[in-house]
């Protein structure tokens, strides 16, 4: 069991459906790399509002996979952005990058156990 | 169900699309907000769940647009929303929508939303569908009642026009004649309309209904009247109106009693004002009368009476024509030349 999402509550959501898990997986590795590239950028110029869309995308992506730990950092992230404040941006901003890969390769971890 | 999805996140996307066409329903899933509208004014939906922030067009404006067509379907309108301030919520429902839902949707949840939405679409398609039937009925009923309500003016004239002399099928070529004509005004006229034309050409029947009050020794005399005797035959059109005044009185002013009080009182007055009863001239003759006096010299002028032949259709067009701006309206000479043939066709058809 890992930490970075809750396996039961995941397998429930999607009825079991691993293919479907498969499919939406797929979709997570083709697109969050490049939500984090475009929060990296705004943090780098320092432009809140352009942190708020990326951010907000990518909680909502995360949310779908019972992520709490990595959709609770995108949350704080956006929230920074819509506060403007950028203090601690960068720090906020590699939690949810790291909480983001290691959902990864949770998710690829547990899909190809429960699929051999 | 048809639903349409607006979502720019692609995970939720598809999570939506798979959980609400697993339930059966017909889905159309979209990635943007001017996506969403585009597709919508295309096709017919019933429900539309939309993201709150999408690109171009977010969700509350995709709703504002759709509640602007004000389509006769109702539609069922769900906000998908991360945000939970009271003051978005407010924003939202204000923009039209029907209800919320939080993301990440929870399957239960969305799914006893969406009932309620089906509950207010289901209701609303009976109540269409319940409408239609009431007045598809009402249309029926009402074509009855004008059935029956012609019927019985028809009978009514035919039975006053009984006493005279054989004069055929004259009702009915009068009813024709004036059916011809008022189709005919209506193509110049903006102010009148095919209504006003089947009013004018059912009532024309009633321009004689007077005659009841005729005497035989009049009506029925087979020589030329005598001054006195024309007088008293003069006297048909005011019977007749007063008899159709009478019944607006009581019953009420319909535009239907109205064209046949005018055509009943006035058929004799003529456009110089040397007609009869009241020596009206030009617009002072409703019209409706004025084209019922063309139609029944028409038919007097080409129907075999015992005292005379027929009269050829040319020779019969060629008096009314003479007559125009002494007898007859100019305009309505006018439509009458245009449609002459019309005239002669009828006059065959009902001898």
């Amino acid at each position: 069991m890992s930490d970075a999402f809750d396996e039961d509550a995941l397998v429930d959501r999607v009825d079991g459906d691993l293919e479907f898990l498969q499919e939406t997986n797929a979709m997570l590795d083709e697109d969050s790399p490049a939500l984090l590239e475009e929060i990296h950028a705004a943090i780098r110029s320092r432009d809140a509002a352009a942190l708020v869309k990326p951010a907000h995308a990518l909680k909502g992506m995360l949310a779908n996979f019972c992520a709490e730990p990595a959709e609770a950092a995108a949350r704080e992230l956006e929230i920074m952005g819509r506060e403007e404040r950028l203090a601690k941006v960068a720090a906020a901003a590699d939690r949810v990058q790291r909480e983001t890969e290691q959902l990864r390769a949770a998710l690829h971890q547990f899909l190809k156990a429960k699929t051999e | 169900m048809r639903i349409l999805i607006a979502e720019d996140e692609r995970v939720t996307r598809r999570s939506l699309q798979r959980q609400l066409g697993g339930w059966g329903h017909d889905v159309v899933a979209v990635e943007d907000g001017a996506e969403a509208w585009e597709q919508f004014q295309r096709q017919q939906f019933d429900i539309v769940v939309t993201d709150w922030d999408m690109p171009e067009l977010d969700g509350p404006e995709l709703t504002k647009r759709i509640r602007a067509l004000r389509q006769t379907r109702y539609v069922y309108l769900i906000i998908l929303t991360g945000r939970s301030e009271k003051a978005d919520l407010v924003a939202g429902m204000e923009s039209g929508a029907d209800d919320f839902l939080a993301k990440p949707f929870d399957r239960d949840e969305l799914r006893v939303r969406l009932n309620a939405g089906e509950r207010i679409i289901r209701l609303e398609h009976t109540l269409v569908d319940l409408n239609r039937d009431l007045e598809a009925k009402v249309a029926e009923r009402s074509a009855e009642l004008v059935r029956s309500r012609d019927a019985v003016i028809f009978g009514l004239a035919k039975l006053a026009e009984s006493r005279d002399h054989d004069t055929g099928q004259h009702l009915e070529r009068i009813c024709a004649f004036a059916g011809i004509l008022a189709r005919e005004l209506i193509k110049h006229e903006p102010d009148l309309d095919e209504h006003w034309g089947r009013t004018l050409s059912t009532t024309a029947a009633l321009h004689d209904i007077g005659k009841v009050g005729t005497p035989d020794a009049v009506l029925l005399k087979p020589g030329p009247l005598t001054e006195q005797e024309r007088r008293i035959m003069q006297k048909h059109p005011c019977i007749g109106g007063d008899a159709l005044l009478a019944i607006k009185e009581r019953w009420g002013e319909t535009p239907f009693l109205t064209t046949a009080a005018e055509i009943t009182l006035c058929h004799h007055e003529k456009w110089d004002g040397s007609g009869y009863p009241y020596g009206l001239s030009k617009e002072q003759i409703p019209l409706a009368a004025r084209i019922v006096a063309l139609a029944d010299v028409y038919d007097a002028l080409t129907s075999k009476r015992v005292y005379k032949p027929a009269m050829p259709h040319a020779d019969a067009v060629n008096i009314i024509e003479q007559a125009t701006g002494s007898h007859f309206d100019p305009n309505v000479v006018a439509a009458f030349l245009a449609v002459e043939s019309e005239f002669l066709a009828v006059a065959r058809k009902l001898r």
